[in-house]
């Protein structure tokens, strides 16, 4: 006969591997974060004179939603470096075309993804209705005048790359303490006096719920920290949003 | 029902069913052999349901759907999720240019084990959050409806029996549902890690043992039910020995997805470097 406290210790070992689990996939995330920022501090920085220097795009495919909505999928992601010149502190430096990582703000990359009028709504909307669904490219493209930040041949980006790691780094630095806490929390409850009792369900019902809960937080957070280059858009244009004006035509993220 | 055949799925569900039920009004059976028969049997009745959601075990479309509540209760998700993240991405190994969401290349551990373990960490809810998207899009009103009454049936019924008794369906019903449900998601890593996705004949790890095959309902053939995806369970094997084997590259074959588990994740530290499992297959195609 399995006793309750024998199932207990079972289930406690279980949330407690989840918990270590997702904590030692977000420590990945991090270290990776902590490897490019080390790496991205020797960026040179400067402002890209002369032809635009590089394109970021997002190949989508948009599909009628039920709610008058196209609702795009990123199908791929693509970076190109056309090669060209950046002032570096008053010296010309020459980029070579590359397939390097092109990194664009959020803002920018939202922008062009945004749906400029309803004529342009309805043209979509009608190929979107089809199983084919409407196929577009989003592009943004590094231009004269632009500040730009070169990591090697790894990176052109428009956004400081260690602000960026910094910035995801601290999502992560917090969740991992946060998240074990949480677990430690919830496992005083479930261990409260007397066993099993009224205090003790509870604790066990906030166990399941974080064993139920962090999976889908850990993967949100790691799908957060993507790169620029390839961090999801998955926009909506929304038919009426454009009606209510051109504030609330900016794409709902999912 | 179509097939005399799926009666061995049918008896499956029900064994499942009979073990939940006898653990949770029978003290005397929650032990250990119960608790492990539970929680194989919820693994297989979640094969079952993989099987249905490709082809229907019965002629009415009515009983088809009934067939999915009890399901969805068995390893506590709405089984009809089976549609878009198996179906319609998992067997093309991609998610319209983006990765299958159940895809090996999710989980990294040096430690191979842990990839093993963390997998359904990842693949559930990127799977859960795939179906959400997928579910959005005009036309798919009735999916979403069959979707949200089985996640009504599926939680509604174990809430149910966690209010009449709660640590016994705690640790007699609902360990063997999430049991069921991980090991469905986990399977994707035993069939896939290591594999070509992008060839014909050998993306897939198939596990032929006959007795595991017998309970398995043929879903050791993972090749020939990738390649294609309406045959029946049954002609799985046969087609597997006329089709597959002829073709793939043999180390595709494991007798035993026991042995192969002790092989690949017990009894090594380090996850086995990809093989060019396919290159035989391209050198015939030229």
């Amino acid at each position: 006969m399995l006793s309750r406290e024998v199932m207990g210790v079972l289930c406690l070992g279980v949330v407690w591997m989840t918990a270590l689990l997702v904590a030692a996939a977000a420590w990945q995330e991090l270290r990776d974060l902590r490897a490019l920022a080390k790496r991205a501090k020797r960026a040179s920085v400067g402002t890209v004179v002369g032809d635009d220097l590089a394109e970021w795009r997002a190949l989508q495919t948009g599909r009628a939603t039920d709610r008058e909505e196209i609702a795009f999928h990123d199908r791929k992601f693509e970076s190109e470096v056309f090669g060209g010149r950046v002032d570096v502190d008053g010296e010309t430096i020459e980029i070579a075309r590359s397939d390097a990582e092109v990194w664009t703000d959020e803002r920018a990359r939202r922008e062009a993804a945004e749906c400029s009028d309803a004529k342009t709504f309805d043209a979509a909307y009608a190929q979107a209705r089809k199983a084919k669904g409407f196929a577009r490219d989003v592009r943004v493209r590094v231009r004269p005048g632009d500040r730009v930040w070169i990591v090697g041949k790894e990176i052109v980006s428009t956004i400081d790359p260690v602000a960026f790691c910094n910035k995801k780094s601290l999502a992560f630095v917090l969740f991992i303490p946060l998240e074990l806490a949480v677990c430690a929390a919830a496992t005083r409850l479930a261990l409260a006096t007397p066993h099993f009792g009224k205090t003790s369900i509870a604790g066990a019902i906030v166990c399941l719920a974080f064993f139920l809960g962090v999976t889908p937080l850990g993967v949100a957070l790691r799908e957060g920290a993507r790169r620029p280059s390839r961090a999801f858009l998955r926009n909506t244009w929304s038919r009426r949003a454009l009606a209510s004006g051109p504030a609330a035509a900016v794409p709902q993220k999912n | 029902m179509k097939r005399t055949s799926d009666v061995r799925q049918l008896a499956t569900v029900a064994t499942y069913y009979a073990l939940l039920a006898a653990m949770f009004f029978v003290p005397a059976c929650r032990n250990v052999a119960f608790l492990a028969a539970a929680c194989a049997f919820s693994f297989l009745t979640a094969v079952v349901g993989h099987n249905t959601l490709h082809q229907g075990m019965f002629e009415s479309k009515r009983a088809n759907m009934l067939l999915r509540y009890a399901l969805s209760f068995g390893a506590l998700f709405p089984i009809s999720a089976v549609i878009p993240s198996h179906n319609l991405v998992h067997h093309h190994f991609d998610d319209d240019g983006q990765p299958d969401w159940a895809s090996p290349e999710h989980v990294r551990f040096e430690w191979n084990l842990l990839n093993l373990i963390h997998f359904p960490n990842v693949a559930g809810p990127l799977t859960f959050n795939g179906v959400q998207r997928w579910a959005r899009i005009a036309g798919r009103g009735e999916f979403r409806a069959q979707y949200m009454k089985e996640q009504v049936f599926a939680f509604g019924l174990t809430g149910v029996l966690l209010c009449v008794d709660f640590w016994t369906a705690l640790f007699f019903v609902v360990v063997p549902q999430l049991w069921g449900a991980r090991w469905f998601l986990r399977i994707n890593i035993i069939q896939h890690d290591g594999c070509d996705v992008s060839s014909e004949w050998n993306h897939s790890r198939n596990f032929v043992g006959k007795l595991f095959n017998w309970f398995m309902m043929n879903n050791g053939f993972h090749t020939i039910h990738h390649n294609r995806a309406g045959m029946h369970w049954s002609e799985l094997e046969a087609a597997h020995a006329r089709e597959v084997a002829p073709r793939i590259d043999p180390t595709l074959d494991e007798p035993s997805m026991i042995g192969y588990l002790a092989r690949t994740y017990l009894f090594r530290f380090s996850r086995p470097r990809p093989r060019d499992v396919a290159a035989a297959e391209r050198a015939e195609a030229i």
